[in-house]
């Protein structure tokens, strides 16, 4: 066996190390990722829905449990509903209606907002007594 | 001595006009964090040109002044503690004794723990876990910039190497090419 392919069979071997690592790298996120959306952020019994009006807490709701809030404040109107773990905007009487034309939301740190309104609705863990040290 | 003083402060200069150079192109992910990092083609380049030592310092220098000049002074924990991970990690694998990994490996696994020092540093920072979640998407996205990093990196030595201007002097670097 000559030098020439020793080097390349060292060569081929280092390779696939490579190609391994790579591979791993990606599947392994990958992995995390699907396991995350598969069981991580289902809205389960610990997401509250956390409504905040003009900078203040107004409510939290479970996400589990169906529920029509209506918010009335010198700046406008704003209902809130939540149903099948989701929550979305159903009414605003803001003038540019983003926040109702805004999909429902359901997973962890999902918000809704309506700047007009001054009107925050997202939804947060209940068990992450962590969140509260960076408010 | 001197060569090698000289040649890291250019890299030092090079990182920093790529780092501009990035800043140029408009690549907008929508998700904060997905940079192509082509400052560190100078840290992996340097890392075998000049050595683990050097490319620490350029490294260092690299990300203290991007900061001064890009950005704000308050990222510059994120930047460092990103940037010195994702140093000490190809330091690492560039000292396992034998080259079971080439350049390209090593470009990728600083991309990575690039990502996973901001992320580490963010998390501290703020006191909030949830930041986590972005991690396996910034991991993914530093692989393939890791690639194309490593594969530039990879020219760029070999080419010096051959020019004769920079010789790789250390065999376990030559092994790696």
């Amino acid at each position: 066996m000559d030098y020439e392919r020793i080097i390349y069979i060292v060569n081929r071997k280092r390779n696939i190390n490579d190609i391994i690592l790579i591979i791993m790298l990606i599947v392994l996120p990958l992995a995390a990722l699907s396991l995350n959306l598969a069981f991580g952020e289902k809205p389960g019994s610990d997401s509250l829905v956390v409504i905040t009006v003009m900078g203040e807490l107004y409510d939290k709701v479970p996400l589990n449990q169906d529920t029509v809030i209506e918010i009335e404040t010198e700046l406008g109107i704003n209902r809130i509903e939540i149903k099948d773990g989701q929550v979305w905007m159903s009414y605003a009487d803001c003038p540019d209606q983003l926040c109702v034309n805004h999909k429902a939301v359901s997973l962890t740190g999902g918000q809704i907002v309506c700047l007009p309104n001054q009107v925050v609705v997202s939804v947060e863990s209940s068990i992450g007594s962590l969140d509260s040290i960076s408010e | 001595m001197t060569k090698k003083i000289t040649t890291a402060g250019i890299f030092t200069a090079m990182a920093i006009g790529l780092a501009f150079f990035e800043r140029l192109i408009p690549i907008d992910f929508g998700i904060p964090g997905i940079k192509l990092g082509l400052a560190n083609i100078v840290t992996v380049t340097s890392l075998f040109i000049l050595g683990p030592l050097y490319s620490i310092v350029i490294q260092i220098a690299r990300v203290i002044l991007s900061t001064l000049l890009f950005g704000s002074p308050a990222g510059l924990i994120y930047s460092l503690s990103g940037g010195l991970l994702s140093v000490a990690a190809m330091v690492l694998i560039l000292k396992i004794p034998r080259p079971v990994f080439s350049i390209i490996s090593i470009s990728v696994v600083g991309a990575v723990f690039h990502n996973i020092g901001q992320i580490l540093a963010a998390s501290f920072v703020v006191m909030n876990l949830n930041l986590a979640f972005y991690l396996p998407v910034l991991m993914i996205t530093g692989v393939i910039t890791g690639l194309f990093v490593g594969f530039v990196s990879k020219y760029l030595v070999t080419g010096l190497d051959r020019s004769g201007a920079f010789r790789i002097t250390d065999v376990n670097a030559r092994k790696r090419l």
